[in-house]
């Protein structure tokens, strides 16, 4: 009896790691592109995407398959990015005063796509200044204006991703922009021209 | 809608996130005044800025460096025990936050003791290293994080989980 209920779990086991191995093949690259942004450099995102991971398969017991895995996913990045700054001391040094949070800023290339050679070289040089932006931003601001804007999701979604209200989504949305507008007017006066002319 | 009342809700406004009386009491107020006319412009203008930057290029052998670290890791076989109630959590987290805050401040004083002079530190020399622009923001917001952590079931430090894991 003891014997069948430990190979019962251990059956319950090897599905639930290959729901997740599954889900985890089709979101970490995804995922990555978030924790990029939340951390600015490739070391530091695949640092918060690992142990983001880690903590999913942990939990996955208690993931509701009603909600997408992603929002479930983001809402443990999101903690897991707090969690991380505050363990490097980051969350005193952050500040908007500071050019850049740790003198690391990114390098990157733009991802293959149907784009035009000149349109990637315009948003590679636009994308390093905006970094540094959201890299100045609190570091809640900056996860709301990642989601909504570069994630592209609705305040409801990330008012459950980050496990707050919707009205503080609001807020911390509209805080960050106007902490990313002052940045760039500050630090990249050409860029934050150009920007605005576009529209 | 007055100025004040209408800035506050301009983000919302460019992301469609007011209901429909607000975006149009917005709308009336952005067709006569420029001022938040030319704000919306520019918060929509790093809204587009930002929807779009590149895709961010996935590192090479990240994935098998993600699925290695995750075969390590012993399945959880059974559901992770829920703490029963968020009151002794929060006590827990609560009192977590004032040890902390205790020994950054007992970790500050020290510091300054630590210096070069021997004499006990001013109150001009504290507030000096207390009072630059950057601190005290800084310091809230780290306090507010901690305090909303340390109550969220999936915030747990790694070491502290409450589940029963691996083969028992
Ligand atoms: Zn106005």
């Amino acid at each position: 009896m003891h014997v069948a209920l430990t190979q019962t779990r251990i059956e319950m086991g090897k599905d639930s790691r290959e729901q997740f191995e599954s889900l985890a093949r089709q979101t970490h690259q995804q995922a990555f592109g978030f924790a990029f942004r939340l951390t600015g450099n490739a070391a530091e995102a695949e640092d918060l995407l690992q142990e983001s991971f880690l903590r999913a398969f942990r939990f996955f017991a208690r993931y509701d398959h009603s909600m997408p895995f992603t929002s479930w996913l983001y809402r443990i990045m999101s903690n897991t990015h707090i969690d991380l700054l505050r363990r490097k001391g980051r969350l005193q040094t952050l500040s908007l005063e500071q050019p850049n949070a740790d003198g690391s800023l990114a390098t990157w290339d733009v991802a293959d796509d149907e784009a035009t050679a000149e349109q990637k070289l315009i948003d590679a040089t636009l994308d390093a200044p905006l970094q540094a932006g959201l890299m100045n931003m609190t570091p809640e601001f900056r996860q709301a204006v990642v989601l909504a804007d570069v994630e592209g999701m609705a305040y409801e979604e990330i008012a459950e991703v980050m496990g707050t209200s919707i009205g503080t989504v609001r807020s911390r949305i509209h805080r960050g922009r106007k902490q990313l507008r002052r940045y760039l007017l500050k630090a990249a006066p050409a860029t934050y021209r150009s920007l605005i002319n576009e529209l | 809608m007055n100025c004040k009342l209408a800035s506050t809700k301009l983000s919302a406004y460019i992301d469609r996130e007011l209901g429909t009386d607000e975006m149009m009491q917005i709308r009336q107020h952005l067709a006569s005044c420029s001022a938040c006319a030319s704000e919306a412009k520019v918060l929509e203008s790093l809204k587009f800025a930002l929807n779009r930057t590149a895709s961010v290029e996935v590192p090479e052998g990240l994935e098998e460096r993600l699925f290695a670290r995750l075969r390590m890791e012993p399945v959880a076989t059974e559901e992770p025990a829920v703490a029963p109630a968020a009151k002794p959590w929060r006590l827990v987290g609560a009192m977590a936050v004032a040890a902390s805050i205790g020994l950054f401040a007992t970790l500050l004083i020290l510091r300054l003791n630590a210096g070069t002079s021997p004499s006990q530190p001013t109150l001009d020399q504290f507030s000096a290293r207390t009072s630059s622009d950057a601190l005290p923001v800084g310091m809230e917001i780290g306090r507010e994080q901690m305090l909303q952590s340390s109550t969220d079931p999936f915030a747990g430090p790694v070491g502290g989980l409450p589940a029963v894991y691996g083969g028992r």
